[in-house]
């Protein structure tokens, strides 16, 4: 008995293959830059976000039959970037690894100082960019649910309501860690004399 | 309304949480207290300064190669990585490959380890990779002595598939049994395009019979490969 596959169904397979490879491509490239900006405002990075992408795009294809059938994408595809934002973060603070790359990312200059820069003052420009670098610095010192909120909440600009939903987490606790994020951030720049009153 | 409540109410007022009769006595204070007003300004300006934080543009090669990895990572002998970590219940020994390749020598060339196995006793020899980078298309080709088995390849003596490494710390549990008292050396060799390292582990299988602690003892060996 001959257990050879036939050209025409190695093709066949080949085919499928790809078929199954540009759905998945063509369901979630369109998000792609949304997805690389919210990690981008969770991190505050580029390497860290493009690793959060990477590895939510690793795991959306291995359930890649279930894309085709989610209706809302973009909210979807948040609830579980947030969740492996969370995932990552936790792995990260276990790894001795964590704590040599935030140092040596800490000498060089961050996306947002090699950024042109539109104002036309000099002086204007040199100052936002010390607020950016500040405020970037702050949000780096915040704890990963506090960044997520603060990031979705106060750059994004989603509402608590939409993010209990999104998220699910429940609102008094999205309410709490908003308030304590703001808190700290403030804690922190009054400190550095960023916005003091 | 005192200051201080003003100010622990100032991030509600400024959300519109507040009651309508709450939010009016705050404006009204704002109004007539200088230090509330310069809170409340500061409070506008970090908000401002919160939505207006740059996010640099994506980098255009970025999608064509996350694409091409999660699909990369999703091929099935990449699953066979998984499992042999599942399965390895015990540690016996342990190896370690620091950073995978390093500027300069290229080519072939490591230092030579010896670790000593018992013969038909299952062992676990683990290599841990570190990579500064995520590096696609690496080779991995794995040699062993005549005698010596790894689990689920029979008497295979060369290995070779293709995988990605991730950034950081790649974990690589290799299940071998030894079925005779030969040994010889363990060969791995990574290769990303025309660079290579090799590391050589050497095994020496002792006599069941006799109890050598040696070979239950864990071993760390450390290898540098830093990606240019």
């Amino acid at each position: 008995m001959d257990f050879s596959i036939d050209e025409g169904t190695q093709a066949k397979i080949y085919y499928l293959e790809d078929s199954r490879k540009s759905t998945y491509e063509t369901l979630l490239r369109p998000h792609l830059n949304f997805l690389f900006r919210i990690s981008y405002r969770f991190y505050g990075n580029r390497m860290d976000a493009e690793d959060l992408v990477q590895d939510l795009l690793v795991k959306l294809y291995s359930r890649k039959e279930d894309l085709s059938k989610v209706d809302k994408m973009r909210p979807w595809l948040l609830r579980i970037l947030y969740r492996q934002f969370v995932d990552n973060s936790r792995k990260k603070k276990r790894s001795p690894l964590g704590y040599i790359t935030r140092r040596l990312e800490a000498a060089e200059p961050t996306p947002v100082e090699m950024l042109p820069d539109h104002t036309s003052d000099l002086e204007e420009r040199v100052c936002n960019r010390m607020v950016f670098s500040q405020i970037r610095e702050a949000l780096g010192l915040l704890d990963k649910y506090q960044r997520a909120v603060i990031s979705l909440h106060d750059m994004e600009g989603y509402t608590l309501n939409e993010l209990e939903i999104l998220l699910e987490v429940p609102l008094g606790t999205l309410k709490s860690r908003l308030h304590r994020a703001r808190t700290k951030l403030r804690c922190i720049l009054e400190k550095k004399g960023t916005f003091s009153v | 309304m005192d200051c201080m409540i003003i100010k622990e109410k100032m991030d509600d007022f400024m959300d519109g949480q507040l009651e309508a009769a709450c939010a009016a006595a705050i404006c009204e204070h704002i109004q007539k207290c200088a230090t509330c007003r310069k809170r409340h300004a500061i409070a506008i300006r970090l908000r401002e300064t919160l939505k207006a934080l740059p996010v640099p543009p994506i980098d255009k090669v970025f999608g064509d190669r996350v694409f091409r990895y999660a699909v990369e990572r999703n091929k099935p002998y990449r699953q066979v990585l998984p499992y042999l970590m599942r399965i390895a219940a015990a540690v016996l020994f342990v190896f370690a490959f620091g950073y995978l390749f390093q500027k300069t020598p290229w080519g072939v060339g490591s230092g030579m380890e010896a670790i000593t196995v018992s013969m038909e006793l299952r062992r676990e020899i683990r290599l841990l990779f570190n990579s500064e980078e995520t590096l696609a298309n690496v080779t991995f080709s794995l040699e062993l002595p005549k005698g010596v088995e790894l689990e689920g390849f029979g008497e295979q003596r060369k290995i070779v598939w293709e995988g990605a490494i991730e950034k950081g710390s790649n974990l690589l549990v290799l299940p071998v049994t030894a079925h005779s008292l030969e040994g010889g050396p363990i060969i791995a060799v990574l290769r990303h395009g025309e660079r290579s390292k090799q590391f050589t582990v050497n095994v020496k299988v002792t006599n069941p019979v006799y109890n050598d602690k040696s070979a239950n003892r864990p071993h760390r060996y450390e290898m540098s490969i830093i990606p240019t």
